[in-house]
């Protein structure tokens, strides 16, 4: 305690020092004639101690002649060197810089000695020049050229690009914002922490960057011609107090993205927790139209869609169980990622496949610094995380590895009932990332995650996640970048039943998928940002064969089939700059998917119900032929106009197409779900979605506000009739019927991201309803009349807050509360055969009890000293603190003749978890 | 399969979930026309409709008192495919039987048809299956856990097998009724007139028979199965709690082998109550059956007409050597007490003395007097002692 009280004094001492700084220029007398401007600058050391750094060629032709008692030494460099148009600055009242042709700041007083070496610009010549500085912790400004003189052209516009990083472990910065200070000009850095930002040449500007988890950088920019600038951010190392950041984060504001939540590492961190565990996905669904249809559920719904409508990309590859434990915890181990993008509306063009979002996971790319390491462990799980610089500065590896330790537990009770039960899972990573020469960088990366289940001895559940990709990215001159992506996923998942000896089986089925994609972003004109690319991705669905298990199993094998689907598009959009408040982005993507054989189709007969006993027919398709064509144009349009610098109104058009769904016709995912691709008998649904947002920034951009309103419909939307039982039966299309959803909302969002306190709160309106109702009297689902989808809660309320109380000490809580899922009561009951039975209103005509939850985390950190070998930090969290019994579901049975009703809660009581948290390094290391 | 089974796992880790009664807060109620037409060739019964109106489920007290409805005043009839038709006549209310010489016959179709307040209801063409041979009644100790209050029960589960000789997809339904033993604790010395006690025996009421209908939905299908064979198809549960396995319990199975529209309907009801609640629950519907509305009318209807082979076959098992019975509580007190004084103790009590004290114990009657908890003395013609 008393250093760190010491360290606080010191910061303390420290930053009043900085504000105490005023220049005073000092008077001279000195009679001296026509002496060289070098003469005199030593005569000044000498006599006064004043340094004075110059270029002699800068100066060589200026004489000096002074004769006076006090004479100001500005108005002496006033008159000396203003008429040769050279600058010069005092920094201090005993350090003055001439700078030659340069312009400076007014009062560019607390400036950073930072030496960083510039890259060389694709001429060979020095494109950055650092000059002086000061020493501060608060702010950093360093002046750099980029380009060379000699391609100056002032009307041009040139492109001012490069890559963000983290000074500490070389990671790339994400989402970092690039400002052109006073413009409206930014742009937030990819997920590689690259960034591209047209710039008129010849000017000079002051540039911001700045991100949630770094110290603002300020650079002063002079721009000649095109070139770029590499960016080492310094993460925050201190929230002292005293610094208010006001960094300049406008991109809620100024950027084009709407229905667009990203959360990082830092604020993932802040969020309490259930069982000691990190889970992305619940973090997600804190944020506005982001739903679950209850705890312990896999998946979410976002705006008003069903779970399979989301995209879960990890690196870029798609993943498609993101539920560890039947969706208790997620499938992405927390110390590895990075943060995410969950795109719910506005999507760019290069993105498809889904209806509902898309949701991006970055990880880290590893420490290219030094070696690092960390871990934590929850009562649930442990997991390890290490990386490791493979060439300094250049290229780094990094795992992570989680596993839960349940079946160690579970074979230590001895209680009768659960001694059979096993599970456990587990999940890997991995990931390499070079540095090119070439301005360019390659990732490669693997993941896997397993999940093995037994209850009692009569069912075993294992399913298992593969993944790899390869992702190139490369500048292109200046102007363009590229980015190309090899994909390989395989998802397979295996059930045994061994309930009854005579039908035990088992099945496995597996959804197999390869993808390439390219894409090209650049500014080819001024105003204009253009993106181009292409994706085609080749899926093979393996349904699996359900097999006799066992001595006594007389059960036939039923042969569920394949599948294979080829979907590619092609997209093209830009963003268009109309003035500098009005920003366009137009784009386009054209998606194809043909239905490959081989496969055998029924033929149904006409004018009939698709059911078993109309099956006429069967037609074989070889290998590789088209069975079914399906393709469309799918429209991405946003405008966003700027009122002023904190204050934007947008508006997006998007249109999707899916092509891929899950079999699921139960509430919440279960982990027996299987994939389906779209065929002859199931057109793709399509979806339109329609949303206006307004987005204002309050009290210097700390606070951003937002309000958007949606309206998405759905045709084509895929359900399952009354009872359809689709684990056995290989025609899926006897089960199923195509309606249409409307899905509508408002999503408010005030959010504080820097200060003491941080967090948000949240309000969601959404419906989302369905219809059923073909023209023939069988294509009706719930007689043809609307009915709203089992995840469709009208009101979601979430508050997140995080109060740092010391720099060790942090408390955060989420309050959550919403509607209660629709769900069908009975209305009635009849006897039949003696026994109550009771009879079902219309689909989810009534809703179980609405729900709330508080959570309450505390985290201790070790000790701030810097110079430390390991730093470990303690979070202690209560998961519904009010032990409030949430309805999951409710249901009817009837009990020894009686009907009665039960509530079933998954959560029931506080649950208290200690997780101890650890990693190599300080406090700081991120 | 129940998923809701998974939860006790989740229990472990999460050490949270639980499952507790609950009272809806809506009372809405949908009235429907149900149908049932439940037919087979057992010479001994008459072939009987029911047609009432659901209930509602108010306050989904079990001890509401509303009861479905039973709606009188409807003209049915049976028509076999070879043009006979078997009319019915209203017995009860609501209640319909066919003359004592209608029995169904193997391989004809049948159709029921039903014209009440307008509306016509009728089945398709049921084709009347042959009864399949019960191959084996057996049982075995299990240990059953109530996912509700999580208590762990253990007892008898029976199991069935069945097959048919010709090639083909068989669907059963088993209708059970058990009866069983059992007698109550306590053996009276005397009888309490009111005034004295009068030495008195309770050994005709001591140990009684008691029948009783097992409810719940017992299917099975061959289908997908390479056989046309039932192996042990899981019947009826008999729980150690109360007094059924206590002395000699007797299960009689009744096996109709059914067709798949009935089948369907009755698979719907069981999918229904098995799938109800956990994580992983189907979407509930409406299940209709196969009787329809054939007018135009908005009135809903729900129905099954089943038309069965039927066999049946009766199993005895003793009391179990491998877990406890848990009978009713009894106990005794004295009687001349300031607890119990004698005004206290009603006419015709039995008692018994205790010979140590030589005080009086007493109990509540249906500790002396099965018959008072429903029992029965005559001994039914199929019992066969051990």
């Amino acid at each position: 305690m008393r250093k760190i009280l010491l360290a606080f004094s010191l910061l303390l001492v420290f930053s009043f020092r900085l504000n105490a700084q005023e220049i005073k220029l000092p008077k001279i007398a000195l009679n001296i004639n026509s002496i060289t401007f070098g003469e005199f600058a030593g005569i000044l050391n000498k006599k006064y101690g004043i340094l004075i750094y110059y270029q002699p060629e800068w100066v060589k032709d200026i004489r000096v002649t002074l004769n006076g008692d006090s004479v100001d030494i500005g108005q002496i460099f006033d008159k000396l060197l203003k008429p040769d148009k050279i600058n010069y600055w005092f920094r201090a009242n005993n350090q003055c810089f001439i700078t030659g042709d340069r312009k400076l700041m007014n009062t560019p007083q607390r400036n950073n000695y930072h030496a960083t070496i510039p890259r060389r610009d694709s001429n060979g010549q020095s494109i950055s020049k650092t000059y002086f500085g000061n020493y501060s912790y608060e702010k950093k400004i360093r002046k750099v050229v980029v380009g060379s003189l000699s391609n100056t052209n002032r009307s041009e516009k040139c492109y001012l690009s490069g890559r963000i990083t983290n000074s500490a472990n070389g990671e790339p910065v994400i989402g970092a914002t690039v400002l052109v200070s006073g413009t409206n000009n930014g742009i937030i850095s990819d997920g590689n922490g690259d960034y591209v930002l047209p710039v008129p040449s010849g000017t000079t500007f002051k540039l911001n960057v700045s991100s949630m988890e770094m110290n603002p950088g300020f650079y002063l920019v002079e721009m000649r011609s095109s070139g770029m600038l590499n960016i080492e951010m310094d993460p925050k190392l201190i929230n002292i107090q005293e610094i208010v950041v006001k960094s300049d984060i406008h991109n809620n504001v100024r950027g084009l993205q709407m229905g667009f939540q990203r959360i990082d590492a830092q604020e993932i961190k802040s969020i309490p927790v259930v069982m000691g565990e990190r889970d992305i996905l619940k973090v997600a669904s804190l944020t506005p139209g982001v739903q679950t249809v209850g705890e312990g559920s896999a998946g979410f719904n976002v705006r008003g869609s069903s779970s399979d409508q989301n995209l879960f990309l990890l690196n870029d590859i798609p993943v498609l169980n993101t539920g560890h434990l039947f969706g208790f915890f997620s499938a992405f181990n927390p110390d590895i990622i990075n943060g995410f993008n969950l795109y719910k509306s506005n999507f760019p063009a290069e993105y498809g496949g889904r209806l509902a979002s898309i949701f991006e996971l970055f990880t880290r790319k590893g420490n290219k610094k030094k070696f690092g390491a960390r871990g934590s462990v929850s009562p649930v799980t442990g997991s390890l995380l290490i990386e490791s610089p493979v060439v300094k500065d250049k290229s780094s590896v990094i795992l992570s590895v989680r596993s839960t330790y349940s079946d160690w537990i579970l074979n230590r009770l001895n209680n009768a009932d659960l001694y059979k039960r096993k599970g456990s899972f587990y999940d890997v990573m991995a990931g390499f990332h070079h540095l090119g020469n070439h301005n360019d960088s390659w990732q490669i990366f693997g993941y896997y995650s397993k999940d093995k289940f037994a209850l009692s001895t009569t069912h075993d559940y294992h399913y298992e996640n593969i993944g790899a990709s390869v992702i190139y990215d490369r500048k292109i001159r200046d102007k363009w970048s590229m980015n190309f992506a090899g994909v390989f996923s395989n998802y397979s998942n295996y059930q045994g039943n061994r309930e009854q000896e005579t039908r035990a089986f088992e099945h496995k089925f597996r959804v197999r998928s390869e993808e390439l994609k390219i894409k090209f972003t650049g500014y080819p004109a001024a105003r204009h940002k253009t993106g181009f690319g292409a994706d085609i991705i080749l899926h093979h669905l393996d349904q699996g064969i359900i097999q006799p298990t066992g001595d006594h199993s007389i059960l036939t094998p039923i042969d569920l089939g394949r599948e294979a689907g080829l979907e590619y598009a092609l997209s093209a959009s830009d963003e268009i700059t109309i003035t500098d408040r009005l920003t366009l982005y137009a784009g386009l993507r054209y998606s194809f998917f043909n239905y490959l054989g081989p496969n055998d189709i029924n033929v149904f007969k006409k004018d009939s119900p698709y059911v078993i006993e109309n099956i006429i027919d069967t037609i074989s398709y070889t290998a590789g032929k088209t069975i079914a064509r399906y393709s469309g144009p799918e429209y991405r349009v946003a405008l966003n106009w700027e009122l002023n610098p904190d204050f934007s109104l947008k508006l997006s058009y998007n249109r999707m197409r899916q092509y891929i769904y899950m079999l699921s016709n139960t509430t919440s995912i279960s982990p027996t779900d299987r994939w389906k691709l779209t065929d002859p008998f199931t057109v793709p649904p399509v979806s339109d979605q329609v949303s206006f947002g307004i987005y204002k920034n309050l009290n210097q951009s700390t606070i951003e506000t937002s309000a958007e309103i949606y309206y998405k419909k759905t045709n084509h939307i895929i359900d399952y009739k009354d009872g359809a039982d689709l684990s056995f039966n290989p025609a899926i299309e006897t089960l199923t019927l195509q309606g249409m959803q409307k899905a509508w909302g408002a999503e408010f969002l005030i959010r504080k991201k820097s200060g003491r306190f941080t967090g948000w709160i949240s309000y969601t309106y959404s419906r989302s309803l369905i219809t059923v109702n073909g023209e023939k009297p069988w294509e009706k689902i719930n007689y043809g009349l609307t009915y709203p989808a089992s995840y469709d809660k009208p009101h979601a309320l979430n508050l997140v807050g995080n109060l740092k109380i010391s720099r060790r000490l942090s408390v955060s809580t989420n309050l959550v509360y919403s509607t209660g899922r629709p769900i069908t009561y009975p209305t009635g009951y009849f006897i039949v055969d003696g026994y109550k039975v009771v009879n079902y209103s219309l689909r989810n005509e009534f809703r179980i009890p609405d729900y709330f939850r508080w959570d309450l985390s505390l985290n201790l950190e070790g000790n701030l000293l810097k110079k430390k070998f390991a730093h470990g930090s303690w979070m202690l969290s209560v998961y519904n603190v009010t032990g409030r019994r949430n309805a999951y579901s409710i249901y009817f049975t009837n009990d020894e003749g009686y009907i009665r009703v039960y509530k079933l809660s998954i959560y029931g009581v506080p649950i208290f978890t200690i997780t101890y948290n650890f990693k190599l390094g300080n406090y700081a290391v991120n | 399969m129940r998923l809701i089974n998974i939860l006790p796992l989740l229990i472990l880790l999460l050490l949270g979930s639980c499952i507790d009664r609950f009272v809806p807060d809506t009372t809405r109620y949908d009235d429907m026309i149900f149908i049932e037409c439940l037919v087979n060739n057992d010479t001994t019964t008459r072939s009987r409709l029911l047609i009432s109106q659901s209930a509602p489920l108010y306050t989904y007290s079990e001890h509401s008192n509303a009861k479905p409805q039973k709606l009188s005043g409807a003209v049915a009839g049976i028509i076999c495919n070879d043009g006979n038709e078997f009319p019915f006549d209203e017995s009860a209310p609501g209640t319909y039987l066919t003359a004592s010489d209608f029995i169904p016959e193997p391989g004809k179709s049948y159709k029921l048809f039903v014209l009440y307040d307008g509306n016509i209801f009728e089945s398709n063409f049921e084709k009347m299956r042959v009864a399949s041979p019960i191959d084996s009644i057996t049982y075995k100790t299990v240990l059953d856990k109530r996912s509700e209050d999580g208590i762990t029960v253990s007892g008898y589960r029976f199991f069935t097998s069945t097959h048919q000789d010709a090639a083909g997809i068989s669907y059963y339904r088993w209708s059970m009724d058990a009866t069983y033993l059992f007698s109550v604790p306590y053996t009276a010395t005397h009888i309490w007139n009111g005034k004295e006690t009068l030495p008195a025996s309770n050994d005709s009421v001591k140990t009684c028979f008691f029948s009783k209908n097992i409810t719940g939905i017992y299917v099975a299908s061959t289908s997908g199965l390479a056989e046309n064979r039932i192996i042990n198809a899981p019947l009826h549960f008999e729980s150690q709690y109360g007094e059924a396995l206590s002395i000699r319990y007797s299960l009689h199975v009744k096996q109709l082998s059914i067709s798949e529209s009935a089948y369907r309907f009755w698979n719907d009801l069981s999918k229904l109550v098995d799938r109800a609640g956990g994580l992983y629950e189907i979407q509930p519907f409406s299940v209709r059956g196969n009787v329809f509305c054939t007018t135009e009318s908005d009135v809903k209807v729900a129905g099954i007409f089943e038309v069965a082979g039927v066999t049946d076959t009766r199993i005895f098992a003793d009391r179990p050597t491998d877990f406890k019975i848990i009978p009713f509580t009894c106990y005794q007190q004295y009687v001349g007490t300031r607890d119990y004084p004698w005004y206290r103790v009603p006419k015709g009590a039995f008692l018994t003395l205790d010979l140590y004290t030589l005080n009086y114990l007493i109990s509540s009657a249906d500790c002396y007097d099965c018959t008072l908890r429903g029992g029965y003395t005559t001994r039914p013609p199929f019992w066969e002692d051990h």
